[in-house]
């Protein structure tokens, strides 16, 4: 269907007459006059069921065609002359080469999907690749978007017109919310990898107004190892969600201690968490200190930066740290104890996570599966 | 056209980061304002929930009349454009212009009339055929404002859209985006962290800092009446001088004393209220560097109100339309401005500046408040 109105767009610009493309129920999908387009040409139907290939009745000459040996559509053009033939001919080669081209590539982006998705026998993806002529070995990395439902398919699209050399570089939609690039770089591009990702969560947020979250794996060397950048993509994901809520673009290789606490089990995290937090301190503390506790590890435990960046004075900073050691026996002042409350509390924002996600009805991140 | 209003807004992650903190702003419909702070201070996420692209976790959102919280961001008649963009490689610049509205099933003849308005009003109009590639930076960026504008939305929100140029070509497309908007006659948000893009472009400037309004201003306001010493100290290149000091007041008039040496303030600046608790207290002086001098005559004449400083020259650096001096003064480094022409200072020299004691501000040493300015 794209590549169909693809072609009879452009060929708008060349024609001198109406042209267009009916199914097999007459029903015009693709027409160089957009008004006709949805509206049904009985005449069509009626010679799409007939044997014949070409028919000219009335003014319009048609022909039917398809991809396999049996037809699935059939191109019209005003007028029943010879150069109408012609135009009708072309248009119908043009329109064939054009679905060939565009199920290969659907082809291409089921075979890469199946790699990601470990679907494929490792040993059969040289092969394959090899069949849909597939670089094998090549520097690859995956870039999985989420982007909200409702803007999906607008965000496909954007995404496609990006990047439209379907032989270096494959888009498809992965589900509902999910759109998966894999894109090759060669080795002094790596360092554009940011920029890229920059560049594409602009590019939806400006183009198809879409809420976008974007997760980069690892630079891939092969084929096969596509499936291991996407796993990664989809954990830095997962894991900025809850250690870097704040952030669109989120890199396997800067999760930093979140990577860390997210392989922790949960019974563990319970057993530190109470260790550090006896029962209800971290919970006594309101919402103004947990800011200015916040503001204090910023500021690598500076107290004077710290009362100047909230705007207190530095005795009611030393009141609120005082209040602080007092409610959970930690001195953020020392090291070691700002060590343990901010590794005690990425623990807790990962255990209020997991309790989120075991009833996610309540979770409010669209983007979360 | 529309106002755009926010009513106590405020961004907090999961996790207890908080990007902005109840944030009241009144957006006048056609007006050019711009957000401008320090990296991380939620000038972007607050564009960002104007766009309906980041929730908001407390507040709201109105533009024109309405409430748009729970507006999609395509239904909130915006458009966005940003720092790092993209063109479609393959397609022209029509093409990239009218992608948009495809997407919105704009008919074709309405596609080829906003594209067409779009490119007289940027200039473009003879670019229209050529792809990205064959585009100069400049040209790229225009490209980038047409698919805003072909939107024909109630509101640009721009974020630090010029960051990406070169400096010479940041100044021609500063004077481009504000002919843009004379010429739209549409409402304006822009962000940046550059003040200088801040002072020439917008009628109002929102001055923020760690997801707090610090002041919103016109420009000379700000500069001349900064609220504290970090909008003191951001508004204006170079930057306001600063240095500790104290108050004192003497048969002389009243100075700010720096070791044995006091400088004096005009009458008008000291005889209030709000100078004269600070008597005898420790405060932060500031002095913008134009507010500095090294010419003769006017140190002659400074000398005389008592508004001179002893300065060592540390460097001196010659820019053409004006030169800098950086000094020691009191184990503080200050910057004077001063004229190129008149100024035969050099490097090494210990020479007296003159200060204009009319324009000198006083903030609080504890809260860094504004006392007078």
């Amino acid at each position: 269907m794209e590549e169909i109105n693809k072609v009879i767009q452009e060929a708008t610009n060349i024609l001198d007459r109406i042209a267009g493309v009916t199914d097999s129920d007459g029903i015009v999908i693709a027409c160089t006059n957009q008004s006709r387009v949805g509206s049904v040409d009985k005449l069509a139907s009626e010679i799409f069921a007939s044997d014949d290939v070409l028919a000219v009745t009335g003014k319009t000459t048609y022909r039917k065609f398809g991809t396999d040996q049996a037809p699935e559509y059939v191109c019209f053009i005003e007028g029943t002359d010879q150069t109408a033939q012609t135009y009708l001919e072309l248009l119908t080669n043009w329109l064939v080469a054009a679905l060939q081209d565009g199920n290969q590539d659907s082809d291409r982006d089921d075979l890469i999907k199946n790699i990601l998705l470990e679907n494929e026998l490792p040993g059969d993806i040289p092969l394959k690749a090899r069949e849909y002529r597939v670089p094998y070995a090549a520097l690859r990395v995956v870039f999985l978007i989420k982007v909200q439902e409702e803007s999906s398919l607008d965000s496909l699209e954007v995404l496609k017109s990006l990047f439209p050399n379907r032989k270096m570089d494959y888009v498809f939609a992965m589900d509902e919310n999910s759109i998966v690039l894999v894109k090759e770089f060669y080795r002094d591009e790596l360092d554009q990898i940011d920029s890229m990702a920059e560049e594409i969560l602009n590019t939806l947020n400006s183009e198809s107004m879409a809420q976008t979250v974007i997760g980069v794996g690892l630079p891939a060397e092969t084929l096969k190892d596509c499936a291991k950048s996407y796993r990664e993509a989809s954990l830095a994901m997962t894991v900025g969600g809850i250690f870097s809520p704040e952030k669109n673009v989120i890199r396997y290789d800067s999760l930093g201690l979140g990577r860390l606490i997210y392989q922790l089990p949960p019974t563990l995290c319970h057993m530190f968490l109470d260790e550090v937090f006896p029962e209800g301190s971290y919970e006594a503390l309101d919402s103004e200190t947990l800011v200015t506790i916040d503001k204090f590890f910023e500021n690598n435990l500076n107290g004077s930066e710290t009362s100047r960046q909230l705007f207190v004075h530095r005795n009611t900073l030393v009141y609120r740290l005082d209040k602080v050691a007092k409610i959970t026996g930690l001195d953020l002042r020392t090291f070691d104890d700002a060590v343990l409350f901010k590794l005690a509390s990425m623990v807790r924002q990962y255990l209020e996570f997991l309790e989120k996600d075991s009833t996610s009805s309540n979770t409010n991140k669209w983007w979360r599966n | 056209m529309a106002s755009v209003v926010l009513k106590n807004v405020y961004k907090r992650y999961d996790g207890g980061v908080v990007a902005v903190s109840d944030f009241n702003l009144d957006i006048e419909d056609k007006e050019f304002i711009i957000l401008v702070g320090p990296s991380g201070c939620g000038k972007s996420t607050t564009l960002r929930m104007i766009a309906g692209l980041e929730e908001i976790t407390e507040g709201e959102v109105y533009i024109g009349d309405k409430l748009v919280n729970d507006v999609q961001p395509k239904d909130r008649d915006i458009a966005m454009v940003f720092q790092n963009y993209a063109l479609y490689p393959h397609m022209t610049v029509f093409d990239n212009m009218a992608f948009g509205l495809k997407l919105r099933k704009t008919p074709k003849d309405e596609i080829k009339r906003r594209v067409g308005e779009a490119a007289k009003i940027l200039e473009i109009e003879h670019l229209l055929d050529r792809k990205p590639k064959a585009l100069s930076g400049g040209q790229r960026q225009r490209v980038a404002l047409g698919r805003a504008i072909v939107r024909n939305p109630k509101v640009f929100l721009m974020d630090e859209p010029l960051s990406n140029l070169d400096a010479k070509l940041r100044v021609q497309m500063r004077v481009e985006i504000t002919k843009l908007h004379q010429r739209l006659a549409t409402t304006f948000i822009y962000v940046t962290h550059d003040q200088t893009e801040a002072m020439t472009m917008g009628s109002r400037i929102v001055v923020m800092k760690d997801g707090f309004i610090q002041q919103v201003d016109d420009p000379t306001t700000l500069y001349m009446h900064p609220v504290n010493t970090f909008v003191a100290g951001f508004i204006g290149m170079p930057p306001m001088n600063f240095i500790n000091a104290t108050l004192v007041k003497d048969e002389r008039g009243v100075g700010f004393q720096l070791s044995d040496h006091v400088v004096y303030l005009d009458q008008a600046k000291y005889d209030v209220p709000e100078v004269q608790d600070y008597i005898g207290k420790e405060v932060i002086i500031g002095i913008r560097p134009e507010a500095m001098s090294d010419s003769p005559e006017e140190v002659e004449q400074a000398k005389l109100s008592g508004a001179t400083i002893p300065a060592l020259v540390d460097v001196v650096e010659k820019l053409g339309a004006q030169s800098y001096l950086y000094c020691t003064v009191h184990n503080s480094s200050v910057t004077a401005s001063v004229d190129p022409i008149e100024s035969r200072t050099n490097v090494g020299d210990e020479v007296t500046i003159a200060i204009d004691n009319r324009r000198v501000n006083i903030f609080d040493k504890d809260t860094e408040r504004t006392v007078i300015s």
